[in-house]
């Protein structure tokens, strides 16, 4: 699986930065200089990179490989159940504000990765709820971005009702 | 002088201005310790407030709030893995590595000691250099800065942890990052794709924090164990972290140089030089193969950078008038405010309040690394806290954080993109630290290469100064693929 990822990150990162040096090939001459004084190179220097890998991906034995890529991937796959629980975090945010995605959010990932009690998760997801508003909100007089569920209503139904029927027009369109 | 400088001190000690100058002080340390805030921002929300003082309160109150700021910045650092500012990262390497070995109190006061150290050798620097700025000043010119830039990027060599290919990729892919928004000759915008959040360039802060943090955190859930990964009864405390500092005195004082030297220099700022010292700590150290894995010196090496560096950043700014940051910036508006001019005149007719300043640095630093220093073995005991509480707690202050920094829910989808690209990173063994500071630098570069070329052609390259410098970039070069050659030979 390392070889894997490591193939990935590389191509992506080729395939990336060849889309980038093809965009800039409209630019002038100033503002292109650099772009492509490093992009060039390092363009090259991530294909040697790839088949450098690709060489010594064969050299490898295959049973130190299995063993070594069985908790490699363990590992990642819990790495990416957490960068869901991130993920959730930012929609949720997105949906309804920071102020009330903080406790939902400390509290759910308490009880569910944690299994914590229920008083335990709930007084941490209080305690830093209260933190983030006193800290950030009296203190520093900061105005979040508010979520879109509470926004939309501030735009008037007729607006919404508008914005909706534009929509299915360009569809039908 | 002496009298100026007793004047100074005594205008310190008055009561209502010392109550001032210490709410400055716990400001500043609350201000460190959350990831994303840092001293700018701290600054333009007290304006209002500072502007509306007399002199010789404003300044106590704004230095004290200031100085401890990188000081405190290193505790998250060293505890989570989420450095306070982009210039704790550096702190990071070998602070947080420390602290999963059960030696965050050793890491912390380090830390702290060398921080204070590195503070108060940059106020003694600002107390002896001014009669001897001008010519410095005159000396260095665009293409200095430009060769200074070259001989930063070269670290990426030392700092590309046994793979330079990787490392110089890493760098690359960095400084094509940083140029993503307007270019700064002719403002048109690259790579933005369409997207209004991208004409300006990417902020600095969910790249750092995204890049060290969010991996961090995540592999502390992911791996289901504490921080540190022994008993809290055998952990290492603070008496050797301030033993390992005395012991390395050269290194901090050597690191406390450069960086107040480089803080001097506008627009280089207190990152590029936390990230030179680093590599400088690397470069003159005997045993270097723990780098990276929890040794002191790199703590000690960085912080005492970051403290001086601030310091050092002060030098242009009362002597000339000239901010070499946003945050020096915001001070000469402070100072505009209270009926401070900085230029010359401030340096013969007001040396008292130019004393003033320079003793609220020193005694900032000493009563803030003091404070910290007390906590020292409480803060310690973060590292043994479930990884289950620990993370969403850490998660939603780096959250925060970036949102408050950013001002934009895009900001944090920012955060996550270079989250992803940092444990991408870390697990395949491409240099982190090499793109932050190719990040940092590809603007100043570009910036600092067309404005070199417009007033010098090419014969900017034939300055002694620039040859010299240009000569140690190679020696960093040199001892990077050193480095490589003999990591190789262990494996």
């Amino acid at each position: 699986m390392r070889q894997v990822m490591q193939f990935g990150f590389t191509l992506a990162c080729i395939i990336v930065l060849a889309v980038c040096l093809f965009v800039a090939q409209g630019w002038n001459s100033t503002t292109a200089l650099f772009p492509r004084v490093i992009g060039y190179p390092i363009l090259v220097l991530l294909i040697v990179i790839l088949v450098m890998d690709i060489v010594k991906e064969r050299r490898l034995v295959q049973e130190d490989k299995s063993e070594q890529d069985a908790a490699f991937k363990k590992f990642n796959l819990n790495m990416i159940k957490y960068f869901g629980w991130l993920i959730g975090f930012v929609v949720l945010m997105w949906l309804v504000g920071i102020v009330y995605t903080v406790p939902v959010f400390i509290f759910s990932y308490m009880k569910r990765e944690g299994r914590y009690t229920w008083l335990a998760s709930l007084s941490s997801a209080v305690a830093m709820t209260v933190f983030i508003v006193v800290f950030f909100q009296y203190l520093f007089k900061v105005a979040w971005p508010e979520g879109v569920l509470f926004t939309w209503h501030e735009d008037s139904t007729f607006f919404a009702l508008f914005r909706l029927r534009e929509f299915f027009s360009s569809l039908l369109s | 002088m002496l009298e100026a400088a007793m004047s100074g001190l005594l205008q310190l000690c008055t009561p209502y201005y010392f109550l001032l100058f210490m709410v400055g002080i716990l400001i500043g340390i609350g201000v460190g310790i959350i990831p994303g805030i840092g001293g700018t921002v701290a600054l333009a929300l007290v304006l209002p407030f500072v502007i509306k003082l007399d002199a010789g309160a404003a300044l106590p109150f704004l230095m004290g709030m200031v100085s401890p700021i990188l000081t405190s910045d290193s505790i998250p650092a060293i505890l989570i893995g989420s450095p306070g500012s982009p210039s704790a990262a550096a702190t990071m390497m070998d602070g947080y590595p420390l602290a999963k070995k059960g030696e965050a109190g050793r890491a912390l006061a380090a830390a702290f000691v060398s921080s204070a150290l590195g503070g108060v050798f940059g106020a003694f620097l600002i107390a002896i250099c001014i009669p001897i700025l001008k010519p410095l000043v005159l000396l260095l010119q665009t293409p200095e800065f430009l060769a200074l830039c070259v001989l930063a990027i070269s670290a990426v060599a030392v700092l590309s942890s046994g793979s330079i290919i990787k490392g110089i990729a890493a760098a690359g892919i960095g400084i094509l990052l940083a140029m993503i928004g307007e270019d700064p000759i002719r403002f048109v915008v690259r790579w933005n794709f369409g997207s209004e959040y991208l004409i300006e360039r990417i902020n600095i802060i969910p790249v750092a924090l995204g890049l060290f943090a969010i991996p961090e955190i995540l592999e502390l859930s992911a791996r289901g164990t504490s921080v540190a990964r022994i008993h809290v009864g055998s952990m290492k405390g603070r008496s050797d972290g301030m033993k390992d500092v005395l012991k390395n005195w050269k290194l901090v004082l050597s690191s406390s140089g450069i960086a107040a030297f480089i803080g001097f220099l506008p627009g280089l700022g207190s990152t590029v030089s936390t990230w030179l010292c680093y590599t400088w700590t690397v470069v003159i150290s005997k045993n270097k193969e723990n780098f990276g894995k929890g040794d002191v010196r790199g703590v000690i090496g960085a912080e005492s950078a970051s403290n001086a560096s601030a310091a050092g950043s002060l030098i242009p700014t009362l002597a000339f008038g000239v901010p070499g940051s946003a945050m020096t910036a915001l001070m000469l508006v402070v100072f505009w405010a209270v009926g401070i001019s900085p230029g010359p005149k401030l340096l013969t007719e007001h040396v008292d309040m130019v004393f003033l300043i320079i003793w609220s640095v020193a005694i900032a630093n000493i009563i803030g690394t003091f404070i910290c220093y007390r906590l020292t073995n409480k803060l310690a005991m973060v590292t043994a806290i479930p990884p289950h509480i620990l993370a969403p707690l850490a998660l939603t202050i780096v959250l925060t954080g970036t949102l408050y920094s950013t001002s934009d829910v895009r900001g944090i989808v920012t955060l996550i993109g270079f989250g992803l690209l940092g444990w991408l990173m870390k697990s395949l063994g491409w240099s982190r630290p090499a793109l932050l500071l190719a990040f940092i630098l590809g603007p100043l570069i570009e910036t600092f290469y067309f404005h070199t070329t417009m007033m010098y052609g090419n014969s900017w390259l034939l300055r002694p100064s620039v040859i010299f410098i240009l000569i140690c970039a190679c020696g960093l070069i040199y001892m990077g693929i050193y480095l490589e050659k003999k990591a190789g030979q262990r494996s």
